[in-house]
């Protein structure tokens, strides 16, 4: 997970402005609900401000908080679907592209939230096994 | 429920320090740190971009390098013919000297389709230890690429000529020195606006810098090749006319700029 995240970092920094990092973050709370995603999310959000010449922290303030209005949707809602997965890549990316300045912000929103929607059908389609084998590892 | 407690005292503590970083981050207490963590990057970053590059570039390289050569050998013509013609002895248009340019490799060119959509702007590994400084012009061989817009201490941002926050003053090249404002657009188009309307725009006109170095040596040199007009839109009821301006170089296949440093 945290390699499929460096990788994502680097293709923000360096390639494309499509925020893969936050898509990955959001299926990864929306998949897997544990409270490792907002450590991850707090050091790529480091990561990206460095590379991208940012205000430190500001990425990290974004990606801790949004995960966070996820979180809070799971508490009343099912989230663990396809729809919301949209949604969520959709509205985060709408709101990460306007606030940090990043043109086309309605297609690229539309494009971040078709991704994410596919890398939720890629970790949902994971054997269960495999899921198991990580609660087993983690004492769960 | 402690699960949910554990999460939100997680989130309130990654939020927190976040929020302190971010409120410290205008001083420059985590320059140290952040300039060490940018150096182990710097390497990944340009060979992945020059991986990229070199699967993008696949021909013709060598035909858009000469005529690249051609446009650039014509805009010394014109501006050596101009200078004669005028009898200044001193260049009216500035050549930077090679001792004043500081090469930087390109390691950062994000855009919305990597390979088809033009980046608004490039990350270099070249900062204020390298006394790069807001403001100074980026150009490769003759060509006016950008700004320098954001600077740390071995990372700066360029702001692309072509960027919809770029503005600057330009002129036609040749004997016509139509002045004008050259405006980006965003995804690799500009245009050449406030154009008085006596004035004659022609298609296939090269656009020049007209100069605006400051005291403190930013701003951008006379004479950089901007680009060329390609459509001119003119009406009478307009109080200017307007030309749109495609730029010589492709971005997308570069890998090193250089910085004018100095005079």
């Amino acid at each position: 997970m945290c390699f499929i995240l460096l990788i994502s970092v680097l293709f923000e920094a360096i390639f494309i402005t499509i925020p893969l990092t936050l898509v990955l973050l959001i299926n990864f709370l929306v998949t897997d609900k544990k409270s490792w995603v907002f450590p991850a999310a707090f050091f790529s959000g480091i990561i990206i401000d460095i590379l991208s010449l940012r205000y430190l922290g500001s990425t990290s303030l974004f990606f801790v908080t949004f995960l966070f209005v996820i979180h809070l949707y799971e508490r009343k809602f099912e989230t663990s679907n396809i729809f919301f997965a949209f949604f969520a890549c959709f509205v985060g990316s709408l709101l990460y592209l306007t606030i940090f300045g990043i043109r086309q912000v309605l297609v690229q929103s539309l494009v971040a939230a078709v991704v994410g929607s596919l890398i939720f059908y890629l970790i949902m389609r994971l054997p269960k096994k495999e899921s198991l084998d990580y609660k087993y590892r983690s004492g769960k | 429920m402690q699960k949910g407690t554990k999460l939100f005292s997680v989130f309130v503590g990654f939020f927190v320090i976040s929020a302190i970083i971010f409120g410290l981050s205008k001083t420059n207490i985590f320059s140290a740190p952040a300039s060490l963590i940018s150096s182990i990057f710097s390497p990944v970053q340009s060979g992945f971009l020059n991986f990229a590059i070199g699967i993008r570039s696949t021909s013709n390289n060598n035909l858009k390098n000469e005529n690249l050569g051609l446009i650039s050998e014509f805009s010394d013509y014109q501006k050596l013919k101009e200078q004669n013609k005028s009898l200044l002895d001193q260049f009216q248009t500035l050549n930077p000297k090679s001792s004043t340019l500081l090469p930087a490799e390109i390691v950062g060119a994000p855009s919305f389709i990597p390979g088809l959509s033009s980046p608004e702007n490039l990350i270099i590994n070249r900062g204020s230890r390298d006394n790069v400084k807001v403001g100074q012009a980026v150009i490769f061989k003759n060509n006016l690429i950008g700004k320098i817009g954001k600077v740390k201490s071995n990372l700066s941002q360029v702001i692309l000529i072509t960027n919809s926050d770029s503005s600057f003053t330009a002129l036609t090249g040749g004997d016509s020195n139509i002045l004008g404002v050259l405006k980006g657009q965003g995804g690799g188009e500009m245009i050449l606006d406030n154009v008085l309307l006596t004035e004659n725009l022609k298609n296939g006109d090269f656009v020049l810098t007209k100069g605006d170095v400051s005291l403190s040596g930013e701003g951008f040199p006379p004479g950089l090749i901007v680009g060329k007009i390609i459509s001119v839109e003119k009406s009478p009821s307009a109080l200017f006319q307007k030309a749109q301006v495609e730029g010589i170089v492709d971005v997308i296949k570069l890998s090193t700029v250089f910085v004018v440093a100095g005079y």
